[in-house]
């Protein structure tokens, strides 16, 4: 009865959204203010009925209730109770239903909180976002649907992928989807704007945040993602330029330069229409990333839905949403005013440069990811764009963005003065010197291109303390006073110096795993060494051991470096019966400066494993730059400056000219 | 009853919530502008604190402040020619009834009507503690542990017999196939396993009798002339290949062989009369058994229970090897002086994955082969599979 109570709340909220959709629409447009107030209740109802479907799947994967054919097909009854309830979203149709409460927790956040929209606006934003929920919540009903039943019940289930049974993937999909969503809110208040045909200061107000928000998340679940691909699929990499990866990839650069505009449309009124498109194609990206994996067009780990209903249903989906709302865009953004102008040389133009490089970036890795799809499609030949493409192309393109990424921040809004700002970054360039020295003293030399960008990251993270410290005046008054400064700073700016460091900091650290990385494989019996990068690595033995719903080999390898110890590392190697899969799981000692990193393969049956060791210099800056990011968004956004008192409602009462198109008035 | 009851509160609560705003007097909303003089004021305030932390340079203070100042008379000046959000005057009555009804009616309607298109609204849950014929992982572990050790060992002709038939129950025929050719490559198993592995390849084919198959029926003859099953299923083949009158001939004679307890004799005299009505011959009622239950049942899969069960899903399989299991234990509780049906009880559960009662079994297997005379032919055998079974169970 909990999964008909699912399905059936399910449904109500695929009405409500429907409700939610038309009425305030109309209203908005015929000027209707009680239509136009359906919204908010209606998008509170969204969240609760979506959140009682989420929970009654939940249960029913807890108690294991085979009677519902998602549940036999993604879970077993010996799944450890962590992955049962992570099996919830670990497929396709769950994962829809986790998709759908998030955006409705996005949209009643505009419900609860937007007491300073202007109600039209409100009503148009939160329209929108029950179109996207309908889409959605159709596309899962009729072609997606976790609620179906199935009786007699089978004996048991069929168990979940057991890659996907791990900590770090369990969390990766939540966090990556709060990211994808969340664009939806500056998609939303873009197509709302286009209908207005004007954007309020609130507009620029409310988009920036969102913007963060969905950043931050998207950040951490790419990072999450990564982690993951790294040790558990044992292959000693962190990125693979896989289509996969690439399409959570592309909303994170057009979202990072939409935060960035985000700003200029909030401080100076300018680039709207650019921030506008920019929302538009963010989130149109988003729904790729969702859709793409699921379309049968690639296969990997994530590609849960092969199903040709299915894709043909996506299909129109994504032609409504992107056609529809790129139309829109170019029927409507002529209407909408330019702002501020600002010279070439200011705080303004930085954000340009930084938007075209990204956007640039994007699209290279758009055709570097669609291209070989496009090319299947067509006539049917396989061409391969791998990581030399990227390398090729992606990479050049985020050198100069780095490189200029220390000058944004020190140049005032309007007009700068070049020549000042470079003599604030003498210091930025001594970073770079040092930071390309130590790596020569390091590395003994190395690929002089490697030494130059560890000279950029240096010249990065320098420059963005450079800012912060100029802007507490460190050193220059008594340290007290810095103290007393900075905490009078706003939070954005600690914010963006957070976000900036953080990036320098991943930069290093992908940089040097990439060039310095060693690896090596070697067949080690119990009792035999091999040595890499300077330590040792002793095999002692392997046990047999048996799991919950797994059997495991786990290797215990000593390592020592000049006969002293250093770590005792445990790789796996596992064995999920009920799906008769293998799985790695390395194992990882990190001295945060670089990772050792073992796997264990096969036995050759006469005593020896074949023991791979990985040496990966700086890797774990990725994750902690990344991570300093995140933070970095988390305390931009929790800046006093972004709550706005709303207007009070007796403020003067003019007698406003009846009737009138508000768009047309405009 | 009560999920219609639970199912109705629902939606009327969400009609409830729906139609509040609805049916209010909506309040007089703040004009447009207003709203963006609200965010220019609080932006003119933010300045202000700015400043006084020092934040800014009087110049830049004052060039910002006189930016959102302009910004705050524009919007005053469009004020006047812009349009308000709500439209002073209330909307018509017909208008607000409209949505009303629309709400009142058709959501509730629609509602039900797509849930029940998609919904299975009688299905009661079934958690997997409330259930008693559960799956649990102990069989799949069980396999992948023996796996595991045959890797280690392979020259295990005993182990690779538990483990050919434990995948033969499960399903499994072309896993049990290659662990039967395992067997045979290491010499041991004899005509038995010849048989099986034909048996296991008929399986895995449907039941019908391919080219691998004959060959393994004519070498476990060769291994061993009187072994019933390959003659049996030698005589399938004829049948298959429309060779009605000498399949009858082999039949005949296996039948004649037969013991007149052997539990696969039903089958055999089923399949003659079979033979011998498609031939138009006489029948002896005599030799028209019952089919089903009975001894055919209990002594482990024959051929034409084979053939049954490649009709079944996999679940009625599994019902029906547990079925048959049942009676394996009634005949023993019957005739308990039978190592050899005890040590089969035993992997049997152990394949189903009972643990506790494979134990049971074992224990009651292990005294009867002790009690055998040390010269018996079979003893060494049936200790080795007491001991393969022992370590096979946890």
């Amino acid at each position: 009865m909990i999964a008909e109570l699912g399905h059936f709340a399910l449904i109500l909220a695929l009405l409500a959204a429907v409700v939610q959709g038309s009425l305030p629409m109309i209203g908005a447009a015929r000027g209707n203010a009680a239509w136009m107030a359906v919204a908010q209740p209606a998008a509170v109802l969204q969240v609760v009925l979506v959140a009682l479907s989420f929970a009654a799947l939940t249960y029913v994967y807890v108690v294991s209730d085979f009677t519902v054919i998602n549940v036999v097909e993604n879970s077993h009854s010996a799944k450890p109770m962590l992955y049962k309830v992570t099996g919830v979203w670990g497929n396709h149709e769950g994962s829809m239903i986790l998709w759908i409460l998030i955006l409705a927790l996005f949209g009643s956040m505009v419900a609860l909180f937007g007491s300073n929209l202007p109600p039209s606006l409100r009503a148009r934003v939160l329209g929108v976002q029950a179109w996207i929920g309908i889409g959605f919540l159709l596309f899962t009903l009729l072609t997606s649907n976790p609620f179906l039943r199935v009786f007699p019940a089978p004996p048991d289930g069929r168990d979940l992928n057991p890659l996907l049974q791990d900590p770090g993937l369990a969390f990766h999909p939540p966090l990556l989807y709060a990211g994808y969503v969340g664009f939806s809110m500056a998609f939303s208040f873009a197509i709302a704007a286009l209908i207005e045909g004007k954007l309020d200061a609130a507009w620029a107000r409310w988009v920036r945040p969102w913007t963060l928000l969905a950043w931050a998340f998207l950040t951490a679940g790419i990072a999450l993602g990564s982690w993951w691909a790294y040790y558990e699929l044992g292959w000693g990499g962190w990125w693979f330029w896989d289509p996969v990866e690439n399409v959570s990839f592309m909303p994170w650069l057009l979202g990072t330069a939409l935060l960035h505009s985000a700003i200029v449309v909030e401080k100076r009124d300018a680039l709207k229409v650019w921030t506008v498109l920019l929302a538009i194609l963010t989130f149109s990206l988003s729904l790729m990333g969702t859709f793409i994996v699921r379309s049968g067009l690639l296969t990997s780990v994530h590609a849960f839905a092969t199903d040709p209903e299915r894709g043909f249903f996506i299909l129109v989906l994504l032609l409504i949403t992107i056609g529809g709302s790129l139309m829109l865009f170019a029927l409507r953004a002529p209407v909408l005013k330019p702002g501020g102008l600002f010279s070439p040389v200011s705080r303004e133009g930085g954000m340009v440069i930084n938007n075209l490089l990204l956007a640039a970036g994007c699209a290279t890795v758009f055709l570097g990811t669609l291209y070989p799809l496009f090319l299947e499609a067509v006539d049917g030949s396989k061409v391969s764009v791998g990581p030399p493409f990227f390398n090729a192309t992606f990479v050049p393109l985020m050198v100069p963005l780095l490189f200029l990424m220390a000058f944004g921040p020190l140049m005032p809004w309007k007009r700068a003065d070049l020549a000042g700002v470079l003599s604030r970054l003498k210091l930025a360039a001594l970073g770079a010197v040092v930071a390309a020295g130590i790596t020569l003293y390091m590395e003994q030399g190395g690929p002089i291109l490697a030494v130059a960008a560890m000279g950029l990251a240096g010249w990065l993270f320098v420059a963005s303390l450079v800012e912060w410290g100029d802007r507490i005046k460190l050193f220059r008054v008594p340290l007290g006073d810095s103290w007393r400064r900075a905490r009078n700073l706003p939070r954005s700016s600690h914010g963006m110096t957070l976000a900036h460091s953080g990036m320098a900091i991943a930069a290093a650290g992908m940089i040097g795993a990439s060039v310095w990385n060693l690896e090596e494989v070697r067949n080690l019996r119990p009792g035999e060494s091999m040595e890499v990068a300077g330590y040792s690595y002793r095999l002692e033995g392997v046990a047999q051991l048996q799991g919950p719903n797994y059997l495991s080999d786990m290797a215990t390898i000593s390592v020592t470096r000049d006969g002293l110890p250093v770590a005792v590392l445990t790789p796996e190697k596992r064995l999920y019966p009920v799906q008769n899969m293998p799985t790695t799981e390395a194992g990882i000692h990190t001295t945060w400066v670089s990772d050792l990193y073992a796997v264990i393969g096969d036995s050759d049956g006469r005593g020896g494993w074949a023991v791979r060791i990985f040496h990966e210099p700086l890797v774990p800056w990725i994750w902690l730059g990344s991570l300093v990011m995140v933070l970095g968004g988390l305390v931009s956004l929790s800046d006093r400056r972004l709550r706005v008192g709303a207007p009070s409602r007796q403020a003067k009462a003019k007698a406003a000219p009846a009737g009138g198109h508000p768009a047309a008035a405009e | 009853m009560i999920f219609w009851l639970l199912a109705g509160t629902l939606t009327a609560l969400v009609v409830a919530v729906l139609l509040t705003p609805l049916l209010r007097r909506p309040e007089n909303a703040a004009e447009r502008s207003a709203y963006d003089q609200a965010i220019y004021r609080d932006q003119l305030l933010e300045l202000q604190e700015d400043r006084r932390r020092g934040l800014l340079k009087d110049t830049e203070a004052e060039a910002a402040r006189r930016e959102i100042e302009r910004r705050l008379l524009l919007s005053d000046a469009t004020a006047t020619a812009s349009d308000t959000t709500a439209s002073p005057a209330a909307p018509g009555g017909a208008v607000r009834w409209l949505a009303v009804g629309l709400v009142v009616l058709l959501l509730p309607l629609a509602g039900m009507a797509i849930y029940l298109h998609y919904g299975t609204p009688g299905l009661p849950g079934l958690s997997f503690a409330e259930r008693q014929d559960g799956g649990g992982i102990e069989a799949e572990m069980l396999v992948a542990q023996l796996e595991r050790r045959l890797a280690g060992s392979p020259e295990d002709a005993e182990g690779w017999l538990v483990l050919a038939r434990v995948y033969e129950r499960s399903g499994r025929f072309g896993d049990a196939a290659e662990a039967y050719r395992r067997i045979i490559a290491l010499g041991r198993g004899g005509a038995e396993a010849h048989a099986s592995l034909g048996e296991v390849l008929v399986a895995a084919a449907q039941g019908q009798i391919g080219r691998d198959a004959r060959l393994a029926f004519a070498a476990a003859i060769e291994a061993d002339p009187a072994n019933p099953r390959a003659r049996y299923y030698a005589g399938l083949a004829m049948a298959q290949d429309g060779r009605l009158e000498e399949a009858l001939t082999v039949w005949r004679s296996l039948a004649a062989d037969a013991p007149a307890d052997a539990p696969w004799r039903a089958v055999v005299e089923q399949q003659i009369a079979n033979a011998a009505r498609s031939l138009g011959q006489e029948v002896p009622p005599a030799a028209a058994p019952e089919m089903g239950g009975g001894e055919g049942a209990a002594r482990g899969p024959s051929g034409a229970d084979i053939e049954a069960m490649q009709a079944l899903s996999p679940e009625e399989r599994a019902a029906f090897v547990r079925s048959m299991v049942e009676g394996l234990a009634a005949r023993l509780e019957e005739q308990p002086d039978d190592p050899d049906g005890w040590l089969r009880l035993a992997r049997s559960y152990a394949v189903l994955g009972n643990g506790e009662a494979a134990g049971e079994a074992l224990a009651r297997a292990a005294p009867l082969i002790e009690a055998l005379p040390a010269e018996a032919p079979q003893r060494g055998a049936l200790q080795q599979r007491l001991e393969a079974l022992r370590d096979a169970i946890p």
